[in-house]
């Protein structure tokens, strides 16, 4: 016991920053790492040991912030228009360097399983095989994921170098 | 010299990912060489593989706050199964209400992992049907008393207050406290010109789901439920599904806002 806890938090530290990159809203990060660590707790004997404990504790993670995003369009679809509509945070000025601003923005224009899979591998580091199992598709799946939210992410910082922001903070 | 094999998106993408073995490598690099329009864009995804680290690198190193640990985890645990207990208690009493009404039935009968918003239901409608058809005594606190929202907020434990209705021909009469489960629980009443009443049934409802929104429906009364933040609440009413609608969406954006 002591050593599942101990395994589980040692992971936290990466999956907070995971989740912050994801939501991009410090509560809601928080709040879901939060969650999975009482998933991981409770579910714990169903961990097998196929997976790294790092890919089977971002797989809880993924799937809470998948199902959370599921139920937010699901409240909007009733409602009719946005309850919470997905904001653009745009980050202050002297948050680092203007192509680091451009990324952000650009980075929370992509569509979720693009974004998922960019961060997955290019923020923590996974494996294409452990980012497949994590986010539950099928390798070349995630390489076309990944492929594509590249190929938008440079497509849309080149729009965003050319003229100041505007372009990026219309929202689809 | 590495055997020439086609070099292919997917090994673009983990050259820039460091996921190719030192020979593939190679020949990848030997390959860019030629190819400087591929080179510029592999250079362009190494820059935003270093550039999400440059953002997101700190929030690793931050200090870990308490509540996320293991330990935490696992003494909300112990607290929610204590406080479980003395739900079941009181459910033998809810049973006894809601049994009359048909309505646990339909909740019981009800497949998903979400025994605690399905008593909401329970509780709320109990609770309406019971309160809604009284004349003389629908409300414990009428809502001219300036002290109802402070009352009730301190019973639950948190600021609790109820959204005027005004707008949809709905006037707040007051509230009750009522008991829920291990804890209170409070309920307003509202009333149209016709005399119809609507009921908002809020109760504290810690380590449920974030926010969902559900309607359930039975004999013709309606409620619309969800939770939020540490409180349940359910819209309940006599009135066809569109208008119920259009006042617990009036309800939810008011009290999320």
């Amino acid at each position: 016991m002591a050593d599942r806890d101990a395994l589980i938090e040692s992971e936290i530290p990466r999956l907070r920053r995971f989740a912050r990159a994801l939501t991009r809203d410090p509560d809601w990060a928080d709040d879901l790492v939060q969650d999975c660590v009482e998933r991981a707790l409770s579910r714990w004997s169903t961990w097998r040991g196929g997976d790294s404990a790092r890919a089977w504790l971002f797989t809880i993670l993924h799937n809470l912030h998948a199902n959370a995003v599921r139920r937010r369009a699901r409240a909007r679809a009733i409602f009719g228009h946005p309850v919470r509509p997905p904001e653009i945070v745009t980050p202050p000025p002297q948050a680092g360097s203007l192509s680091l601003r451009d990324l952000d923005l650009a980075l929370q224009r992509l569509p979720d399983d693009q974004r998922r899979a960019i961060l997955l591998v290019g923020l923590e580091g996974l494996t294409y095989a452990e980012v497949a199992s994590v986010t539950g598709v099928p390798m070349g799946t995630v390489m076309s994921r990944l492929s594509r939210g590249r190929e938008r992410l440079r497509r849309l910082m080149a729009e965003g170098s050319n003229d100041g922001g505007p372009v990026l903070r219309r929202v689809k | 010299m590495t055997e020439m094999i086609p070099v292919t998106e997917a090994d673009l993408h983990a050259y820039v990912d460091g996921q190719l073995d030192p020979d593939r490598r190679a020949a990848i690099e030997a390959h860019l060489k030629d190819d400087p329009e591929t080179a510029e864009r592999i250079a362009d995804y190494r820059r935003q593989n270093e550039g999400l680290r440059a953002l997101f690198g700190g929030v690793a190193d931050t200090p870990v706050p308490t509540a996320l640990t293991p330990a935490a985890a696992l003494a909300r645990r112990r607290d929610r199964r204590r406080a479980t207990l003395a739900r079941s208690a009181a459910a033998v009493v809810l049973l006894a209400i809601g049994a009359g009404s048909g309505w646990l039935l339909n909740d019981m009968l009800r497949i998903g992992p979400a025994p605690l918003v399905a008593s909401l239901t329970d509780e709320a409608a109990a609770a309406h049907r019971m309160y809604a058809a009284e004349r003389r005594h629908a409300v414990e606190v009428a809502a001219e008393e300036e002290h109802l929202f402070r009352w009730l907020s301190n019973r639950l434990g948190d600021d609790v207050r109820a959204p005027a209705l005004d707008a949809m021909g709905f006037r707040l009469m007051g509230g009750r406290l009522l008991p829920s489960g291990g804890g209170p629980a409070a309920q307003f009443m509202y009333q149209d010109a016709a005399e119809q009443r609507l009921t908002l049934y809020i109760r504290l409802d810690p380590g449920s789901e974030e926010t969902q929104f559900e309607y359930a429906s039975e004999d013709g009364t309606g409620a619309f439920y969800w939770v939020e933040g540490r409180f349940g609440y359910a819209l309940v009413g006599e009135m066809p599904r569109e208008s119920l609608l259009r006042a617990a969406r009036f309800v939810y954006l008011d009290l999320s806002g």
